[in-house]
């Protein structure tokens, strides 16, 4: 491990940090309130260069290394957590998902609007009937009977930028085409949603309120032939990890504001003749605060960095992931309780944090969701449910009767008596 | 709205409502329950090995491949690694051991004693103690509570005064001593009259020194108007909180803290292995969720764990001023994680029908006792608070 500055790209990350609080944090109170994000932050992130930071050289990114992505996206992040979740879900997600499994020539039609940020994208997974059960998933894609291309049909829902996307990648299930070998029976397409027979709508959300959310209708909407890549299920995960990782990062930047706030608050709110912060109780907070956010800090370097050099490491991606969202509602959590009544009122930052924790503990995969396929990657067998009786084989089932005086349970009545 | 407020219809049984008294009846039946205690003996001494105990003949078998030299530069006959090299061995040999007391007791001696001695030695204390220290025939001992520095009572019982014949008498004891049974020579701190504290080295052929076996386990130094010559002192006289104890607390939050880091990946293979094949409730443990989850924490807190370790040992490797809160922030993760995954390789293990299993509970009754040396948590916490705040 070698964690010298020289090894990040300082002047980038400083560059980001400094444009982003002087502009986007600013607006992240009235961003959340107003549930939308504000029109100058698009252009700020246009001209600061961030939708470029993720890629490589060869397709309009800034080729940097994976700790200084980490970096960039924690920047954004600490400023305005929906900004950064609707910006990064277009150019980071959308972004790979296109150039890892499109053609490098032919998409550049499709990649470089979003890294322009003239066009914002959206990945598409879950469908109204379940979050990652991809048997539930009815989305499907088949050729166009009239056409050269393909035509898609379904409702995709709960998903970030719906409401405003261009372009969505959907995971959807591929129709074996009549006569030919069957498919893998799933595919990206890559679908252009300023067309008819598209139809979107927001969904009410706790937290990051700022970021778009809701639901795509596709209504036999055309996709062209080269924007449908059929790939086997096992790929979604690949995909998906790039989303696990910007998430956390998400988390790791939304705790480490709520602990600086939290910080401040205790340094200056005296109780009982004395700052919160000279209190033993309130001091053993912050240093849990500071070593579970080092923790997941340090693990999502190294998780994107290998990344970066073209490792999947998607088995350590789907470690952090639960870690790191799970411990930002513990730290807002703490940073509320040190706020008193502050932390709950709304217009201040530890509020507003604390209500954005819980949704990416949700997003793109459920912690559990996860620690299953954590599991599944040690070799621990993995089956789908299968009907399974817990009690009866122990005897728990059965109600405590015959205890001397108990009143629990009885010895059931002959049929027919009565009571 | 007007109308009548409606009434509640009479009862026709009478009503039943909760009970939250204990009658004077019960409460006799829990004086009399208390009171059959007296019948029974409180737990017995421990029995079980210290956390630093180590069998002398296996401790010098290992100590002798390189470990005991490990950190010594090869002037004196080590091997040169820097904190994070010694981080990696110490790490497998956790893994390979599963047993962190063990390792401990390796790195009392090739660590915490060896390494001031080397930073901190005078040319003559050097070539004296370095080149036996580093094939191991010299074994060093040191008590643990050496880590506390002056936050610890314990660490106000040894004092030193000037001798009139110059040099020192050292008068006092220190429990918690490892490797006191085999040791050379002590790292010892003691006060003085100005309530200043200085470190040594003290001989076990010294007047006056004597171990003896502690109650609650590791070796007790007794030492009885012990004198130690000029050359003894380890450091400046006065200094040992601003000299010895920076160089323990950041051993002890890197190569020592790392043997758990090892530990912990056992336990896990542990948990994995019996999980295998094993059937609770009728169906195949490694199926049951709870497990999973509780399997892939495990796993996680692996992971997690490593870099934090490894970026203080970096740190010491690379910075010329490493951080002191990043070196607690690994100590109280770790301490809280080797908690953690113990916890959780138990349940693992009783539900696999591994209701007793010898290496689980030596390494969770260790991970209890990382969680008390070195001023335990909270002394962790408190050092973290203070830098983020800006006290102390």
């Amino acid at each position: 491990m070698d964690l010298s500055p020289s090894t990040v790209d300082h002047r980038l990350v400083a560059d980001l940090d400094s444009r982003f609080q002087a502009g986007i944090a600013l607006r992240a109170a009235a961003a959340d309130e107003a549930g939308r994000v504000p029109e100058e932050n698009w252009q700020e992130l246009v001209d600061s260069g961030y939708l470029r930071v993720f890629h490589p050289r060869e397709i309009g990114g800034l080729g940097v290394d994976g700790v200084t992505q980490a970096q960039a996206m924690e920047a954004l992040a600490r400023a305005c957590p929906g900004t950064y979740w609707s910006a990064t879900m277009s150019t980071l997600l959308c972004g790979k998902l296109i150039s890892s499994y499109g053609d490098v020539v032919e998409h550049r039609r499709l990649l470089d609007p979003i890294l322009s940020g003239a066009q914002i994208g959206a990945f598409a997974v879950v469908e109204r009937t379940s979050g990652s059960d991809a048997g539930t998933y009815r989305t499907t894609v088949r050729r166009d009977p009239d056409g050269d291309g393909y035509l898609i049909s379904g409702e995709k829902a709960r998903i970030t930028n719906a409401p405003n996307a261009d372009l969505a990648v959907v995971l959807a299930r591929l129709a074996d085409e009549p006569g030919a070998e069957p498919g893998p029976g799933w595919c990206f397409a890559f679908v252009n949603l300023r067309q008819p027979g598209v139809d979107r709508y927001d969904m009410p959300h706790l937290g990051l309120r700022a970021m778009p959310w809701g639901g795509l209708l596709f209504d036999d909407v055309p996709v062209r032939r080269e924007d449908v890549v059929p790939v086997p299920y096992r790929e979604f995960a690949q995909g998906m990890a790039w989303g696990w990782l910007f998430i956390s990062v998400s988390s790791i930047a939304l705790a480490e504001a709520a602990l600086q706030e939290t910080i401040r608050h205790a340094s200056t709110q005296v109780a009982f003749g004395r700052p919160l912060a000279h209190m033993e109780g309130v001091q053993a907070q912050l240093a849990e605060a500071r070593a579970e956010i080092d923790a997941a800090r340090l693990l999502a370097w190294r998780a994107s960095w290998h990344r970066a050099e073209g490792r999947s490491v998607h088995e350590l991606i789907a470690m952090l992931k639960p870690y790191a969202t799970e411990m930002a509602v513990r730290v807002t959590q703490a940073a509320v309780q040190i706020h008193g009544s502050w932390g709950l009122t709304p217009g201040r930052p530890v509020e507003r944090l604390h209500r954005d924790a819980p949704m990416s503990v949700i997003g793109g995969f459920t912690s559990n969701r996860l620690r299953e396929l954590v599991a599944g990657s040690m070799g621990m067998d993995i089956d789908a449910y299968a009907d399974f009786d817990w009690l009866a084989p122990t005897g728990l089932a059965e109600a405590p009767g015959g205890l001397p005086g108990t009143t629990l349970a009885r010895p059931a009545a002959p049929a027919g008596a009565t009571a | 709205m007007g109308g009548a407020v409606p009434t509640a219809p009479e009862p026709k049984e009478p009503r039943v409502t909760m009970e939250f008294t204990f009658t004077e009846e019960l409460e006799q039946l829990r004086s009399e329950g208390r009171a059959l205690a007296s019948l029974v003996p409180p737990p017995a001494p421990r029995s079980a090995p210290a956390y630093g105990d180590a069998d002398e003949d296996v401790f010098r078998a290992v100590a002798a491949k390189g470990i005991a030299s490990a950190c010594l530069p090869s002037e004196h006959g080590g091997r040169g690694l820097g904190i994070a090299e010694a981080c990696a061995l110490w790490e497998g040999l956790g893994e390979g051991t599963g047993d962190a007391g063990f390792v401990l007791a390796l790195s009392v001696h090739a660590l915490l004693c060896a390494v001031p001695l080397w930073k901190l030695g005078t040319a003559e204390q050097r070539s004296r103690y370095l080149p036996r220290v580093a094939t191991g025939e010299w074994a060093g001992a040191l008590s643990l509570h050496e880590l506390e520095g002056g936050a610890s009572p314990a660490n106000l019982e040894v004092r030193a005064a000037r001798a009139a014949a110059g040099g020192w008498l050292l008068s006092g004891s220190k429990s918690h001593v490892v490797n006191g049974s085999f040791a050379h020579h002590f790292l010892v701190t003691a006060v003085d009259d100005h309530g200043e504290v200085s470190a040594f080295v003290v001989d076990r052929e010294s007047a006056g020194l004597s171990v003896e076996r502690g109650t609650e386990g590791g070796d007790v130094l007794l030492l009885r108007d012990c004198p130690v010559p000029e050359r003894a002192l380890l450091g400046s006289a006065g200094a040992a909180l601003r000299e010895l104890l920076p160089l323990l607390t950041a051993m002890d939050s890197t190569a020592v803290l790392a043997p758990w880091l090892g530990v912990m990946q056992a336990l896990l293979e542990r948990a994995l292995g019996a999980a295998r094949g094993a059937q609770a409730f009728g169906r195949p443990v490694e199926r049951l969720q709870t497990v999973r989850f509780a399997l892939a924490d495990m796993r996680t807190r692996c992971e997690l764990s490593r870099d934090l370790v490894h970026r203080a040992a970096w740190q010491l490797d690379a910075l010329s001023e490493p951080g002191r809160q990043e070196a607690a922030v690994a100590r109280l993760f770790v301490t809280s994680a080797a908690r953690a995954v113990t916890a959780d390789a138990d349940r693992v293990l009783a539900l696999a029908g591994w209701l007793t299993d010898p290496v689980a509970e030596r390494a969770a009754s260790q991970a209890r006792r990382l969680g008390a040396t070195a001023g335990g948590v909270d002394a962790f916490r408190s050092v973290i608070a203070a830098s983020l705040l800006g006290l102390g």
